[in-house]
């Protein structure tokens, strides 16, 4: 398959792009800076390009061509709304390329908490990262809007750790957050997962969809 | 022995300020918006910001040591490096003989040759956070003219962890870990609050080290 990886920088969108590579895809990698893609993603020997996510024209030759593509970026403190901006120019760009699908990352502040309540009002974001985390459940939003795309939301949990194992031993739920211990205040350190696990998905989820057009939740 | 404590309403000032009176120590206790009325004699409530010098030599005048656990503030890290010197000041203005304090670990080494802010337990877009904590060690290791230690907790230092009584430290930089092969640098680096608490005041009842980061870990 073609895939367009885009984040392919940040530490869930490199893992995703060279899992995809060694599965023996044609890969291309979208990212702001060549310098970064340069050093992140030196010998995985994919075609990167240097693209403004949030400007259509700028994503379209990324996108042309692709079967497939993972929208793996995240917002920033200093403009949130990028982020929403970038969404919307991602969903335009894929519905001109025809994607057959498209897997985009989202965040557990998005989900609903076990006592059913949307995690962000359980548990108040500090208010430094608050203007971050409410583009997640905006971006759903949009996503939800979508009729055409054949999407895919996956939100990660909180305790998302790095240079862990492929186990394939996640549960999936729709729109709730995948806990261990529900009746722990602290439920959300009960939602674990590695990263490598999360590429392990969301690569299973280009080359083989069984979940559509939902937000669906990752976690041990 | 007469401490101050900047920083005394954060988790691990509390914790710092109740062991200390355990060992026999009188506190001042500093903190922005501190109430001078702590309810114990042996605690004298200071509310002092780092940029009130005047306040802050007054209160560090005659202790046997100042201890800075006071964190960057979330929304503009970018001035915890000038926020800790200007408490330095303070410190060699009221000819203050030790000063013990804590400093994030996220400028400490593994031993894969990484320091842990440059691995993937940092998003790309929280790392200016903990660059200016990284900032803030070269704070230190320029005040060649205090007798300084600061501790480096472990990667994961979270209140619920349970104390042990015990903890393990280095002088290189080095997290102090259970594993050195492992990269899962928070399973395998932990310390609890009180325990490190523990290790700031065992350094002050007997001074071993000066002018060094001592990363901590069980």
């Amino acid at each position: 398959m073609k895939v367009t990886v885009i984040g392919a920088t940040g530490r869930i969108g490199k893992r995703v792009a060279r899992t995809l590579v060694e599965h023996g895809h044609d890969v291309r990698g979208v990212n702001r800076r060549p310098d970064r893609a340069a050093v992140v993603l030196a010998g995985l020997g994919l075609l990167t390009h240097a693209a403004d996510t949030g400007d259509e024209a700028s994503l379209g030759p990324a996108l042309a061509g692709a079967d497939a593509a993972v929208l793996a970026t995240a917002p920033t403190r200093e403009d949130p709304a990028a982020y929403l901006t970038q969404t919307a120019s991602v969903l335009r760009a894929a519905r001109r390329a025809a994607l057959t699908r498209l897997v985009a990352v989202s965040s557990y502040v998005a989900l609903c908490a076990p006592d059913g309540r949307t995690v962000l009002e359980a548990e108040p974001a500090h208010p430094y990262f608050r203007p971050i985390e409410e583009v997640y459940p905006a971006q759903a939003a949009m996503f939800r809007a979508e009729a055409e795309l054949d999407w895919l939301l996956v939100a990660p949990p909180a305790e998302l750790y790095p240079y862990g194992d492929v186990t394939r031993r996640y549960r999936v739920a729709e729109d709730v957050l995948v806990v261990t211990d529900p009746a722990n205040p602290n439920f959300k350190e009960t939602s674990v997962l590695s990263m490598e696990d999360l590429a392990a998905f969301i690569v299973e989820e280009v080359e083989h969809p069984s979940y559509h057009r939902q937000l669906v939740s990752l976690a041990y | 022995m007469l401490v101050a404590v900047v920083g005394a309403r954060g988790n691990l000032g509390r914790l710092l300020v109740a062991q200390a009176l355990g060992r026999g120590f009188a506190v001042r206790a500093l903190s922005p918006h501190m109430d001078p009325d702590t309810g114990d004699p042996r605690v004298a409530g200071i509310a002092a910001a780092d940029d009130d010098h005047d306040a802050l030599v007054a209160a560090f005048t005659g202790v046997g040591a100042v201890v800075i656990v006071f964190p960057a503030a979330m929304d503009r890290p970018q001035t915890y490096p000038s926020q800790l010197g200007r408490v330095l000041d303070a410190v060699r203005s009221a000819g203050v003989p030790r000063v013990i304090a804590l400093i994030g670990s996220a400028g400490s080494l593994t031993a894969h040759g990484e320091r842990l802010v440059d691995t993937d337990y940092f998003a790309e877009t929280t790392r200016h956070f903990y660059q200016s904590i990284e900032a803030a060690w070269d704070v230190y290791r320029r005040s060649t003219d205090l007798d300084w230690v600061a501790f480096v907790p472990a990667a994961r230092m979270q209140p619920h962890l349970p104390d042990r009584g015990t903890y393990r430290t280095r002088t290189d930089e080095h997290l102090v870990t259970t594993d050195d092969t492992s990269r899962r640098y928070f399973d395998v680096s932990q310390i609890s609050y009180g325990d490190c608490a523990r290790a700031m005041l065992d350094e002050i009842e007997q001074p071993r080290h000066s002018q060094v980061f001592v990363t901590l870990g069980w």
